[in-house]
């Protein structure tokens, strides 16, 4: 007679197996380099990879959506480009107007590819390619002088800011910093519109069945220009904390950043043909990705390794996503019944 | 329902293909006309007429790679990386082979070709004559199995392990990116024999040489689409792959193979790139992967495949290069162009899109 | 407007591009009844009930009165306010959503809150639940359900705003007899709760076992609504057909010596089991029995779409293992499959494209690729051969009516001259005077000396166009009979 065991539902999870990924890979890594599993190093991974996970936030509501917007990094261009340079014309502000700003303009953006998506059913995918290159061909056509290397300080006074500070041995201090806080704040606004509002159910109604989503009257309208002007939003404050952090303002820097961001969200368990995803593992997915470029350069493999890791997990990591899915394939046909 | 209309909707249908490419045919020869009326000096200047013959065969081949990605219902964003890729690797064998005993691989990696003095000595202790046709074939082939290799592993992913194809073309483009990267360190390859960029920069009875290549490639796949049980079997798969399972056909198979066409044809872009910069680097031909899902798209294949016809994709290439000529004429930045290509490639999608659905509105019962 | 009814619709007309889908058609539906909605493929019976969920306007004014109410239209919303639900063929459910949540959805998306919680969302879906008396797990994803538990779902998310009428459009078309006996329960549960149900779908049996009512929908036109007890399945089907009882008129003219199919013991788990049969060349055996009786798969293992675990398969008397479609199709056996529109055909492709698809490796010429005009020729044949009306070869085959496509279909099959075709539901949407031709199509290759084994929901065409019926229930064979020795009411008993 057999026994039948019933693993609990929470270990077969995405996010749960990541997370024993993640620890063991710690581990392993700390052993090579001790420095690793430091809590300076781990802050400072909290810290460098708030960027992308800032964007990471954004692209996972797109996906889970069933679309997909590969403009977001011209979004985050544009935005930076345009907060920066019309705050140091006017000769004020400060970081909280420049993350308003930044905002508004990334969101603004982002309605121009919700429109484009709800009003002409286009295919994500290349629309997005589409307004990816109008938005950062036309940033760079006007601007003469794309670079700016001199920003007020307040940008970078933020990215200094610490909760709870620590000091270690050699005087540095080390802490909880504010970029951080910045992602968990968003973290958690997102969270709660995916978990208790009647958007977030449409987010994921529209990833499940968008015939159904459309029959059971869910405002589609508001919903797709939701999602892309959050992603659009999410790129904006993304864009300053670029600044905040490198002190400078730069065309093509961030637009490099795309394929890490979408590898970080595939790696948290979002599916690409969209209905699910989560907060929780998209943040595990962003703090792995930057866990394995830090690890790289701590284990002194040379830099020009990291686009063959990134290429590498993105495949490895979808591959295996997909390939449990073709095996569990669960369709929902579409029946249009003629007359 | 009156005779008229049968015959009408008779001629229609026969001659659907022959229409669509003499419409392209005629679009092509108005913006071409335009060009050379609103400004006929530089259009017609031989610096202009020049770069419009060498950049189409570049640009054309990696299109066709695209395009036959398309049609199988798929997109390949890996295509140029891969030619990136592949270039490299060939360039590696031809300067290994053409350097032999005169300088170090790693040496070469390097770059180092910036003396004028060094790189005369080197030219003059090249091989010549059979020896380095030899070489160069020996170059060619290895571009196009790289090239082959690559579209390969993306055929693989889309169709054993059921990747959808942006995604799985979307991490090979940096996988291969990458692996070009850390061969490279980022610094281009130079330094390639006379012989070799005769390729890419010859002509031949007055013809450039990649043209020639291009047309033959052209030529090669419009037999594939037309004239082979795999090339309907692509169109069928692009259509509708339940129907084609169905059918008895075997889908992996014809993805594997339409995949490895794709990085065939990158490999081939690749040669044509080398010979005529006389480099090769990653990051070449950037700007090219936009133009060529526009390209495709303007041609008429469905964003969703199962439909294309390779004599209209022929033809946007062209107007595609003639208004970037033109672009060149008038002083547009990169960035600029870059800027109407997005614009172009969201009116025609929006403008085939709309086709689609009214269509389907008027769904005639005959 | 009389008491009874809850709602009461005239006049109703609806046409699509100059062709006529419901041409002045009245319907009522009392308080509480079960309404039966029947008529063939392409009688107007969804557009019907599009119209009445608010989905569909009709195209001249309408007189639609609900609850005292009058419309001359309806739109969604009115529909949903007024009560009126309605459960779609493929159900429309979110497969990555909870039952709990796909269950509340409908009547969270009614009350307009922004703000969802939990707790409510189990308050409703419990509700649903419990007062149908279905025990579902509240936070299984409804994807990983199996189609008859989804279908509950469904119902459960109907009832959430469906307090006057729930439409149910063909529920039973994927379920077996032990699901349909439990959706019936449900619809008896409804109705005792005055919830009034219009079921629409066309298999007589069912309908005699559930319906209060009868409405007969025919090409369009109302013919008339009556009371169950008036009715029998001898009348109904005259109605909805207008012709009356078919006799079978094949006689057998094949010898019976040698079979060209035979099958023994074949097996896969939970589809059929123990399936044993023969078919002799120049016969044509229908194969019926319900939905989820195992047919398809049966015919699909066949063709090597859908491979056996056990048992064996011979041709001509030799065992054949048929692990793939290109086992099957080497064998000679070809199969048309029940959907045309997205399993048999290449919509947007050419007529020439379809036919010859599967022959290309067989048209090479001499140098090795294809030979163009042998491919047309092939193709222009074949649509004479079958008098496919088409101006051109050239035609997508989407232009081309439900008949002709379906004619294309079988010609792609014919092209590589099977010893075997199996049809899986070959006149499903199909119009009566094609039906026939279809037949008489299928005749002539029986005659050829092929042998057919053909899927028919409808127990006149099993009848008149088989020589022997194969009867399946719940994956096993239950009876094979000479058709010449039933009367389709009778084998509509055997079925029920």
């Amino acid at each position: 007679m057999k026994k039948h065991y019933r693993i609990p539902k929470l270990f077969l999870r995405h996010e749960f197996i990541l997370a024993i990924i993640m620890i063991i890979f710690g581990l392993l890594v700390n052993s090579i380099n001790p420095v690793f599993l430091t809590a300076e190093n781990i802050f400072d991974i909290l810290k460098t990879s708030s960027i992308t996970g800032m964007m990471a936030l954004g692209v996972m509501v797109v996906m889970i959506s069933g679309g997909m917007d590969i403009s977001f990094t011209a979004i985050a261009t544009v935005s930076m480009q345009v907060t920066v340079r019309l705050l140091m014309m006017l000769d004020k502000g400060n970081i909280f107007v420049a993350f308003l700003l930044a905002a508004i303009v990334g969101a603004l953006l982002g309605c121009v590819n919700g429109f484009l998506v709800y009003r002409f059913k286009l295919p994500t995918l290349i629309v997005t390619l589409g307004t990816s290159n109008i938005f950062h061909g036309l940033l760079l056509s006007i601007l003469r002088v794309p670079h700016l290397y001199s920003v007020p300080t307040y940008y970078f006074e933020f990215s200094k800011m610490l909760l709870f500070p620590w000091v270690n041995q050699e005087g540095f201090h080390f802490g909880l910093s504010s970029l951080t806080v910045m992602l968990f704040a968003v973290a958690f606004v997102i969270w709660v519109i995916l978990r208790f509002t009647m958007i977030g159910r449409g987010i994921y109604a529209l990833g499940g069945n968008i015939e159904a989503a459309k029959r059971a009257g869910f405002n589609i309208m508001l919903i797709q220009f939701f999602i892309y002007s959050f992603i659009g939003l999410t790129a904006g404050l993304a864009s300053i904390e670029y600044v905040a952090l490198f002190r400078h303002v730069h065309p093509f820097n961030m637009m490099n950043m795309m394929m890490n961001v979408i590898a970080a969200v595939v790696l948290g368990g979002t599916s690409i043909s969209g209905g699910s995803g989560s907060v929780i593992g998209t943040l595990l997915g962003v703090w792995m990705l930057y866990m394995i470029t830090n690890s790289l350069i701590l284990m002194g493999i040379p830099s020009e390794w990291e686009p063959v890791v990134i290429g590498a997990i993105i495949i490895l990591s979808i591959g295996i996503n997909a390939y449990q899915k073709s095996v569990r394939k669960v369709e929902v046909k579409i029946i249009e019944t003629e007359v | 329902m009156k005779p008229k209309f049968k015959d009408y909707v008779k001629i229609k249908s026969n001659y659907r293909e022959l229409r669509q490419s003499l419409m392209y045919f005629s679009l092509f020869i108005l913006v071409f006309g335009l060009m050379a009326i609103l400004q006929p000096s530089r259009f017609f200047s031989r610096t202009n007429l020049q770069q419009l013959a060498f950049q189409v065969p570049e640009f054309g081949i990696l299109a066709l790679g695209m395009m036959v990605a398309m049609i199988s219902g798929g997109i390949d964003l890996s295509i140029i990386t891969t030619a990136n890729l592949s270039g490299i690797i060939s360039a590696i064998v031809l300067l290994t082979l053409s350097h032999r005993g005169t300088m170090d691989l790693g040496a070469l990696l390097k770059g180092i070709m910036a003396d004028e003095g060094t790189r005369q000595a080197l030219y003059a202790a090249m091989p010549t004559g059979l020896t380095m046709i030899g070489i160069i074939i020996l170059t060619v082939l290895t571009a196009l199995f790289i090239g082959f290799l690559c579209g390969l592993f993306n055929g693989i992913l889309v169709a054993w392990i059921k990747i959808p194809p942006i995604l799985a073309t979307l991490g090979t483009m940096k996988l291969y990116e990458g692996i070009g990267l850390v061969i490279t360190k980022g610094s281009p390859l130079t330094g390639f024999p006379n012989e070799f960029i005769f390729l890419g920069s010859g002509s031949i009875l007055g013809i450039p040489t990649p043209m020639i290549i291009f047309l033959l490639a052209v030529i090669a796949i419009a037999f594939l689409l037309r004239k082979t049980p795999l090339g309907r079997s692509i169109y069928a798969v692009g259509e509708s792959p339940l129907v084609a399972q169905y059918s008895g056909l075997d889908n992996s198979n014809i993805l594997i193979k339409t995949y490895a066409v794709t990085g065939l044809l990158s490999g081939l872009a690749a040669i044509i790139m080398m010979a005529r910069v006389d480099s090769i680097k990653v990051g070449y031909g950037n700007s090219f992967q936009l133009q060529s899902i526009l390209v495709v798209i303007l041609g008429g294949v469905s964003t969703v495949g199962g439909t294309g016809n390779i004599v209209s994709v022929f033809f946007s290439i062209l107007i595609l290069r003639v208004i970037s000529s033109g672009f060149n004429i008038i002083g547009f930045s990169n960035y600029m162009r870059n800027v109407i290509w997005g614009v172009l490639l969201i009116v025609v999608i929006i403008l085939n899109t709309s086709k689609v659905s009214i269509f389907k509105k008027s769904k005639n019962k005959t | 407007m009389t008491e009874e009814f809850c709602i009461e619709m005239k006049n109703i007309s609806k046409s699509y591009s100059g062709v006529e889908a419901l041409n002045d058609v009245d319907i009522s539906i009392r308080k509480g009844e079960v309404h039966c909605l029947i008529g063939e493929n392409g009688s107007g019976k969804s557009t019907l009930i599009k119209i009445i969920a608010g989905v569909v306007t009709p195209s001249r004014k309408a007189q639609i009165t609900i609850n005292n109410k009058l419309y001359n239209k309806l739109t969604p919303i009115d529909s949903m306010h007024q009560g009126i639900q309605i459960i779609y063929q493929d159900l429309s459910l979110f497969p990555n959503m909870t039952v709990a949540e796909n269950i509340a959805i409908n009547q969270l998306l009614e009350s307009k809150k922004q703000i969802t919680n939990k707790r409510r969302i189990k308050e409703i879906a419990t509700r649903a639940l419990e007062s149908i008396g279905i025990d579902l797990r509240l936070d299984t994803l409804v994807g990983d359900l199996p189609i008859a538990k989804q279908q509950c779902v469904a119902i459960c998310r109907a009832i959430t705003c469906g307090e006057l009428l729930i439409i149910m459009d063909e529920p039973t078309s994927s379920l077996g007899k032990k699901d349909i006996d439990y959706l019936f329960n449900i619809i008896k549960t409804l109705k005792s709760k005055g919830i009034a149900i219009l079921f629409v779908g066309h298999k007589l049996n069912e309908i005699s076992e559930i319906a209060d009512r009868v409405s007969i929908l025919k090409d369009g036109i109302s013919l008339g609504t009556y009371d169950i007890k008036e009715l029998n399945h001898k009348k109904m089907i005259e109605l909805m057909t207008g012709k009356t009882l078919t006799v079978s008129t094949y006689a057998r003219e094949y010898s019976t010596e040698k079979p060209i199919l035979e099958v023994r013991n074949l097996s896969k788990t939970s589809q059929f089991s123990d399936i044993n049969f023969t078919l002799y060349p120049g016969e044509i055996l229908g194969i019926t029995g319900l939905v989820g009786s195992g047919r398809t798969e049966l015919v699909s293992s066949i063709f090597g779409l859908n491979p056996a675990d056990s048992g064996e398969i011979l041709i001509d008397g030799v065992v054949t293992p048929i692990k793939k479609i290109r086992d099957a199709l080497k064998s000679g056996i070809c199969f048309v499959p029940e959907d045309r529109l997205s399993q048999g055909l290449f919509m947007n492709h050419t007529i020439e494209n379809n036919i010859t698809v599967t022959l290309l490796k067989a048209m090479l010429n001499k140098a090795g690729y294809l030979d163009i005009k042998k491919v047309r020729n092939v193709a222009s044949d074949w649509v004479k051969d079958l008098s496919i009306k088409t101006p051109s070869i050239d035609l997508p085959v989407k232009q081309l009516s439900g008949g002709n496509q379906q004619r294309v279909v079988i010609a792609k099959w014919l092209a590589r001259n099977p010893r075997i075709l199996i049809l899986d539901g070959p006149t499903i949407g199909v119009d009566v005077g094609a039906k026939e031709e279809i037949h008489r199509i299928i005749r002539e290759l029986a005659k050829q000396g092929l042998g057919i084994l053909f899927i028919s929901d409808e127990a006149s065409e099993v009848v008149k166009y088989s020589h022997r019926i194969l009867i399946m229930k719940e994956g096993r064979i239950v009876e094979v009979i000479n058709s010449a020795d039933i009367f389709e009411t009778d084998l509509l008993e055997k079925l029920g």
